[in-house]
């Protein structure tokens, strides 16, 4: 299946508003992460720092990614 | 109750919004974009948010602290875009019947907020060097 994964701040910076990756069905979160550091690996670091969200709420490593998700890379915030 | 907006924030708005003749105690928190960090000077500030997420996360704190305190009103806005220094980047006003309730909502909105919502800032130099923060503890 297709994912899309929506970047801010810096790794919007790094690969853009969105990137596209192909996944197995079905695909967990640990599944995503693998995927995206093989494609970008200069962003490993900051991957590994980030948390994923899955339609909106921060999903755990094993959580699966429903087809059609809203899937975002949430790296360390500093609103306020 | 909870905003994210590109308009500069009304600082007498906020306040009134939450004042209520029940309340003994208004307590109104506004962040404001600081000229230094450390040695680092700052021109001004980008600030970016995942706008769907974090209008939900906020919604989920103010929740909490409805349910935690006796809140009269609560008011949480969060500007995003470019911000010069001096303006307010950020306000959460509490009332409560009391002021230790009041301090401590207002207290516990700020700091949530910072740790939780999905919102970045981008510090941007007199030089022009940009650079987006990304604090290295993970959330």
């Amino acid at each position: 299946m297709l994912v899309t994964v929506h970047c801010f701040a810096r790794v919007r910076e790094l690969l853009g508003n969105i990137v596209q990756v192909e996944l197995d069905d079905p695909a967990t979160v640990a599944d995503l992460r693998q995927r995206l550091s093989l494609c970008y690996p200069h962003c490993q670091d900051l991957f590994g720092r980030s948390a994923v969200a899955v339609n909106r709420r921060i999903a755990s490593e094993d959580e699966p990614i429903p087809l059609e998700a809203e899937v975002a890379l949430i790296p360390p915030v500093s609103g306020g | 109750m909870i905003q994210l907006t590109t308009e500069p924030i009304d600082i007498a708005a906020v306040t009134e919004a939450v004042r209520s003749p029940h309340a003994g105690a208004v307590c109104v928190f506004f962040g404001t974009v600081r000229d230094l960090t450390g040695e680092q000077s700052t021109a001004f500030l980008n600030y970016e948010a995942y706008a769907p997420m974090a209008e939900q996360q906020m919604a989920a704190i103010a929740e909490e602290i409805w349910q935690r305190w006796p809140v009269l009103g609560l008011r949480m806005i969060h500007r995003l875009g470019r911000l010069a220094v001096g303006e307010i980047s950020v306000a959460v006003a509490v009332s409560c019947p009391h002021r230790a309730e009041a301090f401590a909502a207002c207290q516990y909105g700020i700091d949530t907020l910072k740790e939780r919502v999905a919102i970045w800032k981008q510090e941007i130099a007199p030089d022009g060097k940009a650079v987006w923060i990304h604090p290295e503890t993970r959330q």
